[in-house]
């Protein structure tokens, strides 16, 4: 099961960062949602296109080593920086830019925001 | 509860991140409910709530363990992320307007340590609650 495919994603209107190219692997097979009301329809979107698998957050654990990327819908603090800080490949529905405390961790090159199911691209 | 003042969210602290006290020191607290993933541990104030109403407004008081304080600007997500997920980012940064979608802003007051145990509570209406100080 190592037949994956790679997307990118670019911020949307609004957004900050990126783009992003995100190509799951057997290691890091998971799209990470950690939204609200389970599977985001950006994370099953990036699902999708890639052939990873998507995985509620909220709803069960997994281990951090396997997550391929993580979308969120933070409002600008908290998921925003953790994700980042901990070297996880990170995508944000909401228009956000680096703010609050871990607002150093946030680069462009493993965060974009803003993003919409149209701005996700098959490679 | 005096008529117009109504709780709409109610929660018991049922864990404290290791970051949580530098947070305040930035004047910032964030929560979020039972279930959120272990990653977000570190950051949080993690709670059980029992009243998950929501929407919160500005004028509306934050009890945390019976001490009041106003709400002075709500993000635009930030009643959608405490329905959802029992998430919030308070600032006490004394802004009328939320700087961040996710903020809850409140007065420029030293927020306090939460513990195991501790309440929070909003209530809606204006500020301040005039009687009822115990829940």
């Amino acid at each position: 099961m190592s037949d994956y495919k790679s997307v990118k994603i670019s911020a949307g209107r609004g957004g900050w960062g990126g783009p992003l190219t995100i190509t799951p692997t057997d290691e890091r097979p998971l799209i990470y949602s950690v939204t609200g009301g389970g599977i985001h329809p950006v994370a099953a979107r990036i699902a999708e296109l890639t052939g990873g698998q998507a995985f509620d957050g909220f709803s069960s654990s997994a281990p951090f080593d396997k997550i391929a990327v993580a979308v969120i819908d933070c409002g600008g603090t908290a998921r925003v920086g953790v994700y980042p800080m901990k070297k996880v490949m990170t995508v944000d529905v909401h228009a956000t830019s680096p703010a609050g405390p871990l607002a150093m961790f946030i680069k462009e090159d493993i965060f974009v925001s803003g993003v919409k199911a149209d701005n996700i691209e098959a490679l | 509860m005096p008529e117009g003042h109504e709780t709409i969210y109610a929660t018991t602290v049922v864990g404290i991140g290791s970051m949580v006290e530098d947070f305040l020191k930035m004047k910032m607290l964030i929560t979020f409910g039972e279930g959120a993933p272990t990653e977000l541990l570190d950051i949080c104030v993690l709670h059980r709530p029992d009243v998950r109403t929501g929407g919160v407004r500005p004028g509306d008081v934050v009890l945390l363990d019976g001490r009041e304080f106003e709400v002075f600007a709500v993000g635009d997500v930030a009643d959608q992320n405490l329905r959802a997920l029992g998430h919030v980012s308070f600032k006490a940064n004394g802004l009328r307007t939320a700087p961040l979608p996710g903020d809850i802003c409140l007065g420029e007051v030293d927020l306090p340590l939460l513990r195991t145990g501790s309440t929070m509570r909003i209530v809606s209406g204006s500020f301040p609650v005039p009687t009822e100080r115990t829940s």
